[in-house]
């Protein structure tokens, strides 16, 4: 129980120094913040000047708005490609033809099926 | 006579601020007329006080937008207590201008190291508030509360090291506490079932009014 006691408060104790070690900085930083934020007000100035392209990118994404309009024409364009993607399977078809007859497209094996060729 | 108000405070979340801010107003309420203001974004008080069946014993409103101390005396000097429900951040508008109005700062603890580490920068915000706030008093409640458990034993010595007095009365774990806050009501309204919680809540009350 007393080593519990005395973990927790040295581990207070221990959290206390390293925020003091810390916290001094930023309160260093809060009394010397009314000129140094003075000095970075013009920056910011320039960082909403910087934001400004940025709000620009998003203008940008008015395009996005024709990328909606590509979206839109992306079914046109799956209608170009169903014909291709119906070419595709066809060339695996005559792929498929061909090695049955053994590169001999459209042979007799294929047309008539049941009848018994010589050798 | 001029309004009192008790700013429930914490930059650590959960650690019960809205549960301790609306019983400890309800308990204030039974005494003289009480409001909760809800400085927390997350709105729980108001949601709280909206879910109840029966009128919540205090006046819960949410405030937005820029106040300070006079503003807040001003505005409700019709009130006798003012319980400010304080968002978990320090560096909010809010937190600061809580500390610099407020007679009383409570800050609840739950007996857990992280929860320690995690509140440190307090006395060090009060101690900044009293500059303009010289009749500031903080005092920490240890929270939830588990008797049987040998860290929440160990948490009234861990917890001097933050310089702050330490209110005698612990609120314990009660199921008793979330039960009320489903049904929007304290926990003096939960009957029997809530008398012992209701009894913790007097004694922070009395030990908060008497110090």
């Amino acid at each position: 129980m007393t080593n519990l006691k005395d973990k927790l408060s040295a581990s207070v104790r221990q959290a206390k120094a390293e925020q003091d070690q810390t916290a001094p900085k930023p309160a260093a930083i809060k009394s010397a913040t009314p000129p140094a934020a003075a000095k970075k007000a013009p920056p910011k100035k320039a960082a909403p000047k910087k934001a400004a392209p940025k709000k620009a990118a998003p203008k940008k994404a008015a395009p996005k708005k024709a990328v909606t309009k590509t979206v839109k024409r992306k079914p046109a364009a799956p209608k170009a490609a169903k014909p291709a993607t119906a070419a595709k399977p066809a060339t695996p078809k005559k792929a498929a033809t061909q090695s049955p007859a053994s590169g001999v497209a459209d042979s007799g094996n294929a047309l008539f099926p049941d009848r018994v060729w010589p050798d | 006579m001029a309004t009192h108000i008790i700013a429930v405070i914490n930059q650590k979340g959960g650690a019960g601020k809205t549960t301790v801010a609306m019983n400890l107003a309800a308990g204030l309420a039974r005494r003289d007329d009480t409001l909760v203001l809800d400085l927390d974004p997350q709105a729980s008080s108001r949601q709280w006080a909206s879910l109840g069946s029966a009128p919540f014993p205090a006046t819960v409103k949410q405030i937005n937008g820029k106040w300070d101390a006079k503003t807040l005396h001003q505005n409700y000097k019709a009130y006798r207590h003012l319980v400010l429900d304080c968002p978990p951040s320090l560096e909010s508008h809010a937190s600061l201008q809580a500390l610099r109005a407020c007679d009383v700062a409570l800050i609840p603890v739950l007996p857990s190291p992280i929860d320690l580490w995690a509140s440190l920068r307090l006395p060090g915000e009060i101690e900044e508030a009293r500059k303009t706030n010289k009749r500031l008093r903080a005092f920490l409640v240890l929270n939830q509360l588990e008797p049987k458990s040998a860290l929440s034993a160990a948490m009234h010595d861990a917890i001097a090291e933050f310089g702050i007095p330490v209110l005698e009365t612990g609120i314990r774990r009660r199921a008793i506490y979330r039960s009320a806050a489903l049904e929007g009501v304290s926990v003096y309204q939960m009957g029997g079932r809530g008398a012992l919680a209701a009894a913790e809540i007097e004694a922070i009350i009395n030990e908060v009014i008497a110090s």
